[in-house]
């Protein structure tokens, strides 16, 4: 019965992927932001808060009554964008695709592509600004003749005429790309001028020349415009990768689903190749080795594990992926390297839920 | 272009302590920071109690829900994990026990299909989930955090808010359950 029960720890798929995890937390951040999850040392204050507005509704209601006040725009909102991928956006309904992208009053459209959070910060008869917490957005702006449209995106901001453009908040970097019209990217200190089929690249903590990441994002078609620098910019054009990490995802599940797990591996595989860096590798990574290791290739499902943790050592599955090294090269043979393994693990999670299978290859 | 501190420090990961304090503020990007260490861990907790993924997205959301409501509780930070990892289990408790006591009004209830790696051990970890759907959550779930998990018994008595003692027994009580179903 005991020997069930750890096949079966040891065999369940967490269905957790990345999508789940930043549907829940946007949940979870949208209730304790709306003071759904407040109670006790918050309680008082909020009661202080709420006091404190009414007493100030109280003074609008008696301003407009008195013929003084005339309310033109609704109150900004806040909107949280469920996680879902072009791809995916199109297998879905049409009610998911709606609840995907924000109107705006003057028929703009902001279309959340991935892991996205975008908020409101106004939208009136001065134009609009919008800040960008996270994640990839399509911004589909309508002409605009005087009012300025504003993305905020880290330290920079965005702002345009009129024009489909995209931005990428990563943690490693952000980036716009522009699919039609004009952006301005500014800073405090700079700007650069963004037309169509031009990207810039910004790295976090790290000086730039003013232009020395504008490549043409669509670089390898023929009537991309030039860069408005074009320089030694080589190490940062990229070009675009065939799939989706996403897609190659959906890919890969569905290939497991039917027990194809060549073709599984194979997607995989692609996705780490062509999204080294894809919110998404280090699951890649983490389910290519559960597939090696059900195919009974130990190393390969051991080097799979390793690059979850080597690339990621924050990332929530980098124990898991440490543990299960370790016992890869310990069902590999590989002793001595399967105990140094163990070691390393144990240094680093001494409680962790591994611990008794590293302390047993230990021999402890 | 000078691009100042997109992301402060990515190197420097701020203790479990550090991240109650910002959330205690009202820091968002401290609550980010949080869940994105705990979440997954929770939800492999809360899969292995629960058996199938129906509700695992609510329990993990109320799981959080709680631990922000009730942060002025958490007297050990660096113990934070088992601290959430007692409030998933107190949360898939009250789903297990409506879910028993729907099936005892005989209302539909979504068949337990676990998902696995391996599709050969499939059918053994179904039969395994099947019988534990027939004990009562009391015993289930020290013995699913014992024996499925791996948690120590000491561990399993904390995050069940339960003795030692208690824990050894109910633990005995489902293995003697589950003997008797999957025999």
């Amino acid at each position: 019965m005991e020997e069930l029960g750890r096949r079966a720890g040891k065999e369940l798929d967490v269905p957790w992927d990345d999508l789940r995890h930043a549907r829940v937390r946007d949940r979870v951040r949208r209730d304790w932001k709306d003071g759904r999850a407040l109670g006790g040392w918050r309680r008082g204050q909020d009661l202080w808060r709420w006091a404190g507005a009414a007493v100030v509704l109280v003074a609008v209601a008696m301003a407009a009554l008195l013929g003084g006040l005339r309310t033109e725009n609704p109150a900004p909102v806040v909107t949280v964008a469920p996680v879902l991928e072009p791809a995916m956006d199109r297998r879905l309904g049409p009610e998911v695709r709606a609840e995907n992208a924000l109107s705006l009053a003057d028929g703009s459209r902001v279309v959340m592509l991935r892991e996205a959070e975008v908020s409101v910060v106004s939208d009136d008869s001065r134009g609009v600004r919008l800040r960008h917490e996270a994640g990839r957005v399509r911004y589909e702006v309508m002409p605009r003749e005087r009012t300025p449209f504003v993305v905020e995106a880290g330290e920079v901001e965005v702002r345009v005429v009129g024009t489909v453009f995209v931005v990428d908040v990563e943690p490693r970097w952000t980036t716009v790309e522009v699919s039609e019209g004009r952006v301005e990217v500014r800073d405090a200190e700079d700007m650069v001028t963004l037309e169509s089929g031009e990207q810039l690249r910004l790295r976090p903590n790290r000086e730039l020349a003013p232009t020395d990441q504008v490549v043409p994002h669509r670089a390898e078609k023929s009537e991309a415009k030039p860069a408005s620098t074009p320089g030694a910019l080589e190490n940062v054009r990229s070009r675009r990768p065939r799939s989706s990490a996403a897609k190659l995802m959906a890919r890969a599940d569905a290939a497991r689903a039917v027990g194809d797990l060549v073709g599984a591996i194979r997607a995989l595989q692609q996705l780490v190749r062509e999204h080294p860096t894809a919110p998404r590798a280090p699951q890649a990574w983490m389910t290519l080795g559960r597939l090696e290791r059900q195919r009974g290739r130990p190393i390969a499902a051991s080097q799979a594990f390793r690059h979850v943790f080597e690339q990621a050592r924050s990332h929530p599955l980098a124990e898991d992926a440490m543990g299960e090294a370790a016992q890869a090269l310990a069902t590999a043979g590989k002793v001595e390297e399967a105990r140094r393994a163990a070691e390393r693990y144990l240094a680093r999670y001494p409680s962790g839920i591994h611990r008794d299978k590293m302390r047993s290859l230990l021999g402890r | 272009m000078h691009v100042a501190a997109l992301r402060a420090q990515p190197t420097i990961e701020p203790s479990d302590a550090e991240l109650l304090d910002g959330i205690r503020e009202g820091e968002e990007r401290a609550f980010r920071r949080l869940y994105d260490r705990h979440a997954r861990y929770l939800a492999g907790v809360a899969y292995r109690l629960l058996g199938n993924d129906n509700e695992l997205e609510d329990v993990v959301q109320e799981a959080f829900l709680e631990a922000i409501r009730f942060l002025h509780r958490v007297r050990e930070p660096e113990r934070l994990r088992s601290w959430l990892v007692t409030v998933t289990v107190r949360r898939v408790r009250r789903r297990l026990r409506k879910r028993r006591s729907r099936r005892r009004l005989a209302a539909a209830v979504a068949p337990v299909a676990p998902r696995v790696s391996d599709p050969g051990q499939s059918a053994d970890v179904e039969a395994l989930y099947r019988a534990l759907d027939q004990v009562a959550p009391e015993a289930r779930i020290p013995w699913i955090l014992h024996h499925v998990q791996g948690a120590t018994l000491p561990e399993t008595a904390d995050v069940c808010d339960m003795s030692l003692s208690t824990v050894k027994r109910r633990i005995a009580h489902a293995r003697r359950q589950l003997e008797g179903r999957l025999a």
